[in-house]
């Protein structure tokens, strides 16, 4: 288990980190579903390439990047696998190596998206575009307990393990593990009752309020044209 | 069980962006404000939930639980998948931005399926009712994601098969472990398993 951190390097200073992140969020979003949606292996190359120099103008350390590449690389690797002996050998590879660059590209643009923000501010920057607001307070809280949780289900791992307990494929194991999920969920269940009238009192509205208020700059404009510039060239090129 | 981004063709990502708009939409509109925090910290304890690893050689799986998500929640699991879903795309980057609507419908969908049958069985025997709870949680959810690949291409049924297959054994873990859960939440807190929770 590892802690989600997308906002690690948030505090660095490169384009991406000075954009506005309403900005980011709208231009890069469509530049996504763009290349996820392109179907001509030229633009979808061209998106891959796009994608590869913002993380490179966002600065992000490559070992960060790297680390959250596995899950959508063993993906690929399974359509490499698959495609190649279930459907036509040459096709399969075609369509396995097509399927890659999407997906590879989609989730390298993450990064500059929300990764060159701090969490909170990307939350208020849904805020700000019209996000449902009980939405945006799921979010919050949610993102805010995972953390919770997370030390605490570690504490709970490393109590039963030094109580003997090994992580098998048998029924004593899982029951084990079940009963530390039912802790959890207890402990979680006993959190709630209060804190949404402790919130309350402490003048809670719902609404997200940080120091930073959000501004486009001229800048930001460029960049977000631009952005969607190229969204564009790979719909219609194609 | 995920899709990433690219997989899946337009029609089946923008239906699937729809269908998932409106049914989060008609819980969210349903989810009292009180209920917020309520909803958010379980979401956040399932996240963590589904990080735990369960060695099955060669290599290990990690738990779904979307199951049990239903059973604790009642028809507002879907919301709270949703929620799991995008921070699963945006956090780990497991999944994609562009199948957030797909993806919570495969596990969305099926959690509220579980709710349903937990509460018809639960009367009978809690365990029965949380193993046929955990495991159809998954079962619905690849019978999903094999209708959503299959629409989007013949070329995949060799994937389907494979996904199929190797989710049998995911699909029986999860049974045992939400039937031992349900049973422990039984003893412990009964009121907390089963109920709607507004």
């Amino acid at each position: 288990m590892h802690l989600p951190e997308i906002d690690r390097y948030a505090y660095l200073s490169s384009v991406f980190h000075r954009c506005d992140p309403r900005v980011k969020i709208v231009s890069i979003g469509a530049l996504i579903f763009c290349i996820a949606l392109s179907s001509d292996i030229r633009m979808v190359s061209l998106g891959f390439l796009v994608a590869s120099f913002f993380i490179f103008l966002s600065r992000l350390p490559l070992s960060f990047i790297f680390i959250h590449l596995r899950w959508v690389l063993v993906f690929v690797l399974f359509f490499f696998l698959i495609m190649p002996l279930t459907h036509h050998p040459v096709e399969g590879l075609k369509l396995a190596l097509l399927i890659g660059l999407r997906a590879i590209s989609c989730v390298l643009l993450i990064f500059p998206m929300i990764g060159t923000d701090r969490f909170d501010l990307t939350l208020k920057a849904l805020q700000s575009l019209r996000v449902p607001n009980k939405l945006v307070q799921l979010f919050m809280f949610s993102y805010r307990y995972i953390f919770v949780f997370f030390d605490e289900t570690r504490r709970m791992f490393i109590a039963v393990r030094a109580k003997g307990h090994n992580q098998r494929l048998n029924i004593q194991s899982l029951r084990i593990v079940a009963h530390l999920i039912g802790m959890l969920l207890i402990r979680a269940y006993e959190r709630t009752s209060k804190i949404y009238y402790a919130m309350i009192s402490r003048g809670y509205t719902g609404r997200i309020e940080t120091l930073e208020e959000f501004r486009i700059r001229p800048m930001d404009v460029v960049i977000g044209f631009l952005i969607v510039a190229c969204a564009i060239f790979i719909t219609i090129g194609g | 069980m995920h899709i990433s981004d690219g997989v899946l063709s337009a029609p089946v990502v923008i239906g699937g962006y729809v269908a998932t708009t409106a049914l989060a939409g008609a819980s969210l509109y349903k989810l009292k404000p009180e209920h917020i925090p309520r909803v958010a910290i379980i979401t956040s304890a399932f996240f963590v939930a589904s990080l735990i690893h369960i060695p099955l050689r060669p290599t290990s799986v990690h738990l779904i639980l979307n199951g049990l998500v239903g059973m604790l929640l009642g028809p507002v699991a879907f919301i709270s998948i949703l929620v799991g879903i995008i921070f699963q795309a945006l956090l780990f980057q497991h999944g994609g931005i562009t199948t957030i609507g797909t993806n919570a419908l495969m596990m969305g969908l099926p959690a509220i399926l579980s709710w349903w049958f937990f509460s018809l069985i639960r009367q009978m025997n809690v365990s029965v009712a949380g193993f046929v709870g955990g495991a159809s949680g998954i079962l619905f959810g690849v019978f999903i994601l094999a209708i959503l690949l299959v629409t989007t291409g013949s070329e995949f049924i060799g994937v389907v098969r494979i996904a199929i297959l190797a989710h049998l054994p995911v699909m029986v873990i999860e049974g045992l472990i939400c039937g031992s859960v349900s049973t422990f939440l039984m003893k412990v807190r009964p009121e907390i398993i089963g109920c709607k929770i507004c």
